[in-house]
């Protein structure tokens, strides 16, 4: 929308300067120091914790010149990914996330939007800069122990490219949401970015977001170009100032109500919470008619309404699920070939398409007023809604099989992705199932009656556990990967890890069917013990 | 109360009775956009614009993903008219009300407020739109909100007309309290007054009579009255007979698309909401 000069930019001034006075009479003071408190001894274990990892021994010669040819470009990477993400927060309507009322009275009222809404950029602005100044410092202070020489040179080279960064991901998503940046186009955009770093990586082509990654290499020598990276940012950043006032409010509006519910599920661990209001942040919304309709009627009513919900999946959620079981075939692959840890990135690829194709069954759990009213046991129509949602992980392990074909095109890839494929895809929407049907932790309820040490360990487990599942279902690549380098077949070795997989994933869908009837026969028996214990002590006190 | 806020005129704090005889408030006219209107020339040739319109809108459409929430909408609204808007649930109200109001963005088509684009800070200045989900400020009172608003819309002299506005509605004792613990009808309320104690050319008002008790309604009604009486246009969607019955035009909605727009008079609001 259009803008003009303001017309009450002193009024708004002094209206939201009483507005932080109010807040500032209000804010306990006692409660920030100790929270101030709390987060530096945070960052300090997680300072230490890091650089045991690291470890401090200098690296030979040859690593110095591998870390200074390749090191930028790795770091580019990271800046890469971030512009990323900022043109996709933009083109949705970030990065800013002011109040409702403040788009409703504000931005509705006959002053400048520009100066209404460059008072909460510039405020967005700063704190992002230091958040990323300080890991940026972190890193450099890391980067200090292996690598020597002066620990201020590192910290501050390490802040000021992490502050760069920061900046540049602002400024990103402030140009993109100036210009009304179509998400696809962001999307595009960002991937061809990215792309681009992966290529400098790689040692095709030099991408500007190295600068950012020299940069941080500037206790080892300087580059004078380097500067251009944050110089770069700091413009695109005014750009990006100078276009506020033509931001949307339908998507400034839709963002902040969704983005104070978002922070909050996210603090309470309720990933069915982040997954909904995820979707309505990117409108990621159900299709209004199905791909295609289903033929004629079937007696199985669950397994007829999975499959309604899912072939109503918008195009954007499907070019996701072939992405991520891409991502899991390439990570799967690498790990074959000597990278292990990348076994994780499969495990996480394959649960979060989990998480997307259980949507039946999840909206099931969404409804326990609409379950709890069908005359059937929960659990047998729960577990009902795990078919449709099997045969389409399925149908995506056979893509990320195809995928992985074409990357290594061997007789052994093909048998190899033969025997994975089914246990990666189920055990990563087991995982899924999982921490859907547990729903977000609950502390209180959870540790009732356990000492605190128990308590807090229960929770971390049932927090990891769905992962752990994912993650069984990349024991065919591990177990293979050991048969080969030990001199055997790792075909076998696959097929039997394979197995036992399986087992892991149809235990899920079991504990899916039994979970209640088994929790209601476990409470009548502990309640039934007690009742014997308080008989016979009321037993003993009458023949006393 | 905490501080000392003008009472309603000619009553006492606790027995407000109806405001003074209102004084029209210089409507803010703000500085005309020039980018807007350099964006307008730029536009495809237009429908011929209407003299003297307050709200005009051309092939007005709106499509969430491949469902049409409003097909292409012509309405003209003249200045000072008041008009009742309804339409069975889903018919496009709401859209058409934001849409108006510039917090939605049309899919197609044109809307001009007192010939200024949707959008456009003068366009602002005129339209006033209460919402039928109320939104506040956490840190501010229901006083400190109608201050906010008042001097937000360039008005310094809004103190009376905002304890007068607060005292009609049963607001008055309220005032230094936060609206975001309001009921639902105590939020109606307070967005009520939120609408009301700036200038505007219009008023936009979805559903306002829901969630208010028999004399709030009542209280509404004078004031949508007043607000008439002071020359504003008035768009109210609503289904309630007595606000039909006070205003000549009904527009309906059917399915996002124009089903009737004509007098009032022997009009079946139930036949053209069902």
């Amino acid at each position: 929308m259009a803008d003009s000069p303001s017309v009450g930019a002193a009024t708004l001034r002094e209206l939201r300067g009483q507005r932080r006075r109010n807040r500032l009479r209000d804010l306990d003071w006692f409660e920030a120091a100790y929270r101030a408190y709390l987060t530096g001894i945070v960052g300090l274990v997680v300072v230490l914790v890091v650089s045991s990892w690291l470890g401090d021994s200098r690296p030979s010669p040859a690593g110095f010149a591998d870390l200074l040819e390749h090191g930028p470009a790795a770091i580019g990477l990271l800046a890469a990914a971030a512009v990323a993400l900022g043109l996709r927060s933009g083109s949705r309507g970030g990065p800013l996330a002011v109040e409702p009322a403040e788009v409703r009275y504000t931005l509705l009222a006959p002053i400048s939007r520009r100066t209404a809404l460059i008072g909460p950029a510039l405020r967005q602005i700063r704190f992002t800069a230091f958040l990323g100044a300080v890991v940026g410092a972190i890193g450099g202070v890391l980067a200090w122990r292996r690598l020597g020489d002066n620990g201020f040179a590192w910290a501050a080279s390490g802040a000021a490219t992490g502050a760069s960064i920061a900046v540049l991901v602002i400024g990103c998503a402030l140009v993109a949401s100036g210009l009304r940046m179509r998400p696809w186009l962001a999307t595009l955009l960002g991937a061809a970015i990215l792309g681009w770093a992966v290529a400098d990586v790689a040692g095709y082509v030099a991408c500007p977001t190295t600068t950012f990654g020299s940069l941080f290499l500037w206790p080892l020598r300087i580059h004078w170009i380097d500067l251009a990276g944050p110089i770069g940012a700091l413009l695109i950043t005014a750009f990006g100032l100078s276009r506020l006032g033509s931001v949307s409010l339908e998507a400034a509006e839709r963002r902040t109500g969704l983005v104070g519910q978002l922070r909050f599920a996210v603090t309470v661990q309720d990933l069915r919470t982040v997954i909904i209001l995820r979707r309505q942040l990117a409108q990621d919304r159900p299709r209004n008619r199905p791909w295609f309709n289903l033929p004629g009627r079937s007696r199985f009513v669950v397994w007829r309404r999975g499959w309604h919900g899912l072939l109503r999946f918008p195009i954007v959620r499907v070019g996701r699920l072939l992405l991520l079981a891409a991502g899991a075939a390439v990570a799967l692959s690498a790990a074959y070939h000597g990278t292990t840890p990348l076994v994780l990135v499969g495990a996480i690829c394959s649960y979060l398409a989990g998480l997307d194709i259980i949507e039946p069954l999840s909206q099931e759990i969404d409804q326990p007023d609409h379950t709890d009213s069908i005359p059937m046991e929960r659990g047998d129509l729960l577990w009902r809604h795990a078919a449709a949602p099997a045969v389409v992980a399925a149908l995506l392990g056979l893509v990320g099989a195809a995928v992985a074909v074409a990357i290594n095109r061997t007789t052994e890839s093909i048998e190899l992705a033969a025997v994975v494929f089914l246990p990666v895809a189920w055990c990563g929407t087991a995982g899924a199932v999982l921490s859907t049907v547990m729903g977000a932790p609950e502390p209180f309820k959870d540790g009732q009656l356990l000492p605190p040490e128990v308590a807090g360990m229960k929770l971390a487990f049932r927090t990891a556990w769905p992962l752990i599942v994912a993650l069984i279902g990349t024991l065919p690549i591990v177990t293979a990967r050991r048969a080969f380098t030990n001199g055997n077949s790792p075909i076998p070795a696959a097929a039997q890890a394979g197995v036992a997989a399986l087992l892991v994933a149809a235990f899920t869908v079991a504990w899916l069917r039994f979970r209640e009837p088994a929790r209601a026969w476990w409470k009548q028996y502990m309640e039934e013990g007690q009742q014997a214990a308080r008989d016979r002590q009321a037993a003993r006190r009458g023949t006393s | 109360m905490s501080r000392t806020h003008p009472k309603p005129t000619g009553s006492s704090a606790t027995r407000p009775s109806h405001p003074a005889k209102p004084v029209k408030a210089p409507a803010q006219k703000a500085t005309k956009s020039t980018s807007a209107e350099a964006a307008a020339k730029k536009a495809p040739p237009a429908p011929k614009r209407p003299t003297g319109a307050v709200l005009w809108a051309a092939g007005l459409t709106k499509e969430y993903g491949d469902l049409p929430a409003l097909a292409p909408l012509d309405l003209t609204i003249p200045e000072h008219q008041s008009v009742v808007l309804i339409g069975h649930n889903g018919s496009g109200k709401t859209t058409f009300l934001r849409m108006a109001a510039g917090l939605l963005e049309p899919t197609g088509g044109i809307v001009e407020l007192a010939g200024h684009p949707v959008g456009s800070v003068a366009a602002r200045a005129a339209v006033s739109y209460v919402s039928d989900n109320p939104t506040f400020y956490e840190d501010l009172s229901v006083w400190e909100h109608l201050e906010y608003v008042a001097r937000l819309h360039g008005r310094d002299d809004w103190e009376q007309d905002a304890a007068n506005l607060l005292g009609q509605l049963g607001l008055y004792e309220r005032a230094d309290d936060l609206p975001v613990t309001f009921s639902r009808g105590l939020r109606q309320k307070t967005a009520l007054t939120l609408g009301l104690i700036r200038p505007f050319d219009l008023l936009l008002i979805d559903e306002p009579f829901v969630g208010l008790d028999a004399s709030g309604k009542a209280a509404l009604l004078e004031l949508l009255d007043e607000t008439r009486d002071k020359g504003a246009g008035l768009v109210v969607a609503t289904h309630e007979l007595e606000f039909v019955q006070r205003v000549s035009r009904c527009v309906a909605l059917r399915d996002g698309q124009l089903a009737y727009d004509g007098t009032t008079e022997g009009i079946d609001v139930l036949g053209l909401v069902s």
